[in-house]
């Protein structure tokens, strides 16, 4: 019977380890800034005092809070919409491509290994205000470029810009792997039938990799969500705010000004949000699996 | 790589338009790169022209002052400590409950395998303010194991993620058969299926690796000069407040930086999709 036991138990000893330490630096921390999201603790009442849902309701009228979450969604909806046109086409003219597919897709692929952080620097050197090599290219053109990053409008098109271009191979590879396992029998069958090429795109291929879109979409929507590192060395959310994400303010609500139990309640409902999304990806996810 | 589903040779105008949108996604995808390895190499003159130059006498001042005068190597340094010491953590760790979650059928499995992969989903700046709070209230602020923990903890369910695959694709009776000659399941488990899965565990390592290399918030909060990595000391070059312009010397550090990934990607093209396809989950 002993054996039994400890062969009952031996699974959940190896698990301990990851168990524990995912105990202590995640869910510990997470329920530390629940209490917190309920008090008014900050620089100067260091221990706080409870609030009860003031910070959430406060959350809810906070103007700048609301920009930010729209942004937030402006943002996220656009770059990866964007990114999936582009990626779709990168990947269908990849498929075509006979000589040197590999390395092609690789070169195609760098943006993507590069560090965030860096992504921020390589965009902020390229949309320089007075002597930026994107208007200097505009300028070849007989285009007249803006200071990128000094209005609202042109900031928000930078930022997206730069997440365009790191995460549009991330939809180029794995829609080439997907256009490529594409049943060749019913492809040609297709043809046969006489379908031109965007009929056949649109009636069997674009059908037949939909869960594979679905969810690199959804994937990338929630990352994009998250976005901090890259805006924070682009524009550091502005001008006036204009490109503070939900992860920037609350970031600035917390550290600089150190409103700990309001940022606190902002994260909470950040999470509430994007637990939703994630669990309709995971669903997504076990449904197609 | 199967062949291309459509065997429909091109006309002469569509292979232009696949060439051509195949050139410009090439540019765009590299030009940013190209125009940062010239910016470390401009004499800043070069640099703040008004036109983009492409042509100029090359300069290695910006490199020089990086690697030599600046804290850059030491900060280099810290990185490769807390990415070292997170790999082999992680690796340990996640590979004993990828065993256990891809070997033993447990009632609680599948709520464990969400629990795992949900610590994934949740925003990194949820948990940076308790824990700064945390990591202060201790004393632990500018110390490379606080670093080290906070990486190991967020790398751990990909990790898990990952290497569960990779165990799930090997037989389990032969690991059986091993114990049944009187191996542990240690040693069943070294012998016969790590060897098996070891390219899977080599791309696990290097995912990690590049996520820990690259982790920025968390870096540039709980870290002052002493324990600083090489992402946060990014900072310090940017074109802000009163350390001027030091672009030559942004796209140097910018450079070094991303030169590991890009070897990575480079050596590991043949794992990359599945990788960061599942990496995606991650986020």
């Amino acid at each position: 019977m002993r054996a039994s036991l400890w062969s009952r138990l031996f699974p959940y000893l190896l698990l301990m380890p990851a168990m524990a330490i995912l105990l202590a630096m995640v869910v510990y921390p997470l329920l530390f800034s629940l209490t917190t999201s309920f008090t008014d603790y900050n620089l100067i009442m260091l221990n706080g005092v409870w609030v009860g849902f003031k910070n959430y309701l406060a959350a809810f009228g906070d103007p700048a809070f609301r920009d930010s979450a729209i942004f937030t969604f402006i943002f996220a909806f656009t770059s990866t919409g964007t990114q999936l046109v582009l990626g779709f086409v990168t990947a269908l003219c990849l498929a075509r491509v006979v000589y040197a597919r590999g390395p092609l897709t690789i070169l195609l692929m760098f943006p993507m290994m590069v560090t965030p952080v860096v992504v921020g620097i390589l965009w902020l050197l390229m949309f320089q205000p007075d002597y930026s090599v994107v208007n200097g290219l505009l300028a070849k053109l007989g285009i007249a470029g803006p200071i990128w990053l000094q209005h609202p409008l042109t900031a928000r098109i930078a930022v997206i810009v730069a997440d365009v271009w790191q995460w549009t191979p991330f939809f180029t590879i794995i829609l080439l792997a997907g256009i490529l396992n594409l049943p060749k029998e019913v492809m040609e069958a297709g043809e046969i039938d006489g379908a031109t090429p965007l009929q056949s795109l649109a009636k069997l291929a674009i059908p037949m990799l939909m869960p594979l879109i679905l969810i690199t979409t959804l994937i990338r929507l929630i990352d994009s969500f998250k976005t901090f590192d890259s805006i924070f060395v682009m524009t550091n959310g502005g001008p006036s705010a204009s490109t503070e994400v939900v992860s920037l303010y609350i970031y600035r609500k917390g550290l600089p000004y150190m409103e700990m139990g309001y940022a606190s309640a902002l994260s909470y409902l950040f999470v509430i949000v994007l637990t939703v999304i994630a669990a309709l990806l995971i669903r997504q996810l076990s449904r197609k699996a | 790589m199967s062949a291309p589903p459509s065997t429909r040779p091109l006309h002469p105008g569509q292979r232009v338009a696949v060439g051509g949108i195949l050139v410009l996604m090439t540019l765009f995808a590299g030009f940013p790169l190209l125009w940062v390895l010239l910016t470390s190499l401009k004499p800043n003159n070069a640099i703040l022209s008004k036109d983009p130059i492409f042509l100029f006498q090359p300069t290695l001042e910006h490199w020089e002052r990086v690697l030599f005068t600046s804290d850059f190597l030491k900060f280099y340094l810290n990185s490769l400590i807390i990415a070292a010491a997170t790999v082999t953590i992680v690796m340990v760790v996640a590979t004993l409950a990828a065993y256990a979650l891809a070997r033993y059928p447990m009632r609680a499995s599948k709520d464990i395998s969400f629990f795992i992969i949900s610590q994934r989903m949740m925003p990194p700046v949820a948990v940076v303010l308790p824990i700064f709070l945390i990591a202060s209230n201790i004393g632990m602020l500018d110390r490379l194991e606080t670093l080290i923990a906070i990486n190991v903890a967020f790398n751990i369910p990909l990790s898990i993620w990952m290497i569960r695959g990779f165990i799930e694709g090997t037989s389990r009776e032969i690991e059986e058969a091993a114990v049944m000659d009187g191996a542990s399941w240690l040693g069943a488990f070294w012998r016969v299926t790590v060897p098996q899965i070891w390219p899977g565990l080599l791309s696990t390592a290097l995912f990690v690796y590049i996520y820990t290399v690259n982790e920025f918030l968390f870096a540039s909060i709980l870290s002052g000069t002493n324990a600083r990595p090489v992402s946060a000391a990014v900072a310090l070059f940017l074109p802000t407040g009163v350390r001027g312009t030091l672009f030559g010397e942004a796209a140097v550090a910018a450079i070094l930086i991303m030169l590991p990934g890009i070897i990575f990607a480079a050596l590991m093209q043949r794992h990359l999709v599945a990788g960061v396809s599942l990496g995606a989950v991650k986020g």
